[in-house]
């Protein structure tokens, strides 16, 4: 029992020094994404009426009505999927009046279409996404124009009578990808509207929120490998408890072969954490790189640290096993050395999401 | 070391029961995280499911379900600190509007 006490108060502090540092990964995470240079995305259309929900990943999609049409014809719909970074830096122009656009999306002929290619394109008008400056509160526009080739108006500003000629309705929940600093933007879902006197048209705005480096250099670790690492780490505890059963049985031969497995998973473990680590550093990625992988290396390498502790406690107990030391009667070092094995484990499996999967 | 005596062989089926159950909810916290629910949904799925991985290891694989009281308490006490982080996360993820209504 006094072990187990023991044992229990050092898994308590083990508790409350993962904890201190996951909670403050998450504080930091989603602080850092709330840090924004909050965009706000402006434009004019119907958003209440047609509101579409489009969960989408770099890419917008954008549906455009076209409300020119002769009376007791149905308006036409056209839609389509842009990957904003694909464009060039080269394409990109400086209006005089400070307003920098930066893309001009020619809708007939397909340019900046995404890869699906089967989109529905709309002749005739292009679509401009300018960004101006920011305003006193910091908050900086950013626009979307559908020119007209022919007269080169907007065509969400012009009527064709008491409708906007053109609707312009984007996904919520769209990931745009600024191609002047590779920063990316993602909409948050409190959208606002504005009733526009009479009229059913709306202001609608999407604020956009600058994704953090937590959200981009979380996809460039390996989900594979972590979601390997979780298995081992998983099969491990099943061994454990094994062995432990089996040594309160008083079998010690299943009580080595489990101690051995149990090694054996954890070395994976950490063979395979040493392969992240050193893909990482080949790509001259270390924990000064940013904020991110600061966090990253200092969860993943103190739980690494954890995970040799438990190699060698298990070794020694393993040599003692083999020796003879442990039987029915006398197993209070294996059942600590599992618990806290469980524990190590406990704690992967709260990193593993939080590290790996966090959108 | 348990207070209560019992065969602990049988446990084994019960250890491969969790130790699938562990494993499926490991493809289900991967598959759910392919499901962009916003930064705060995902964020409270990803940790009931842990929670949920990590209560069986806690209950079976550490035997707290078939210890005697004295071990539950001793979790508790060590649980004691997560749950306290757990209420401190709440004011920093209201502030920044991450959980806030539409």
């Amino acid at each position: 029992m006094t072990a187990k006490f023991g044992m229990w108060l050092f898994l308590g502090s083990e508790v409350m020094f993962f904890s201190g540092f996951i909670s403050a990964y998450i504080v930091l995470h989603n602080k850092h994404e709330g840090n924004k240079p909050a965009w706000k995305h402006t434009y004019i259309n119907d958003l209440a009426a047609n509101h579409h929900r489009y969960i989408t990943e770099d890419v917008i999609r954008i549906s455009l009505t076209d409300n020119r049409v002769l009376e007791g014809e149905e308006p036409k719909h056209h839609e389509a999927v842009f990957v904003f970074g694909q464009k060039k830096n080269e394409d990109m122009e400086r209006l005089q009046n400070g307003v920098k656009i930066h893309e001009l999306i020619d809708f007939a002929n397909g340019e900046g279409v995404g890869p699906a290619g089967d989109e529905d394109h709309f002749p005739g008008v292009k679509l401009k996404l300018s960004e101006v400056h920011q305003d006193e509160s910091g908050h900086g526009y950013r626009n979307i124009e559908v020119i007209d080739d022919d007269s080169g108006k907007d065509l969400l500003e012009e009527k064709v009578g008491d409708k906007p000629a053109v609707s312009l309705h984007l996904g919520d929940g769209l990931v745009m990808v600024d191609e002047a600093d590779g920063k990316e933007y993602r909409a948050q879902s409190n959208m606002k509207y504005q009733q526009t006197g009479s009229s059913h048209f709306h202001h609608g705005e999407i604020h956009l929120v600058e994704r953090s480096v937590f959200h981009r250099d979380s996809r460039g670790l390996s989900v594979p490998l972590a979601a390997l690492n979780t298995v081992a780490l998983i099969l491990s505890s099943f061994t454990m408890a094994l062995a432990i059963s089996a040594i309160q049985r008083g079998d010690q031969t299943w009580t080595k072969l489990y101690l051995a497995v149990t090694v054996a998973l954890a070395c994976v473990f950490l063979v395979v954490k040493t392969i992240e680590y050193t893909t990482k550093f080949n790509h001259e990625i270390l924990p000064s790189t940013n904020i991110f992988y600061g966090a990253y290396f200092l969860l993943t390498g103190f739980h690494g640290l954890h995970v040799v502790a438990g190699i060698v406690a298990l070794l020694i107990l393993l040599l003692l096993t083999i020796k003879g030391e442990f039987n029915e009667h006398n197993n209070a070092a294996i059942e600590c050395t599992g618990l806290y094995w469980h524990i190590v484990d406990l704690v992967w499996i709260f990193l593993f999401p939080m590290l790996y999967l966090l959108p | 070391m348990s207070d209560e005596h019992h065969d602990e062989h049988d446990h084994n089926p019960i250890f491969r029961k969790v130790f699938i159950t562990l494993i499926g909810c490991t493809v289900l916290t991967v598959l759910v995280s392919f499901w962009d629910m916003g930064t705060a949904m995902n964020l409270i799925v990803g940790i009931l499911i842990a929670t949920f991985k990590g209560s069986l290891v806690a209950a079976f694989f550490m035997h707290l379900y078939w210890d005697g009281k004295i071990d539950k308490y001793f979790f508790i006490i060590a649980l004691f600190p997560l749950v306290l982080f757990c209420i401190l996360l709440v004011p920093p993820l209201f502030d920044i509007g991450l959980l806030s209504p539409p």
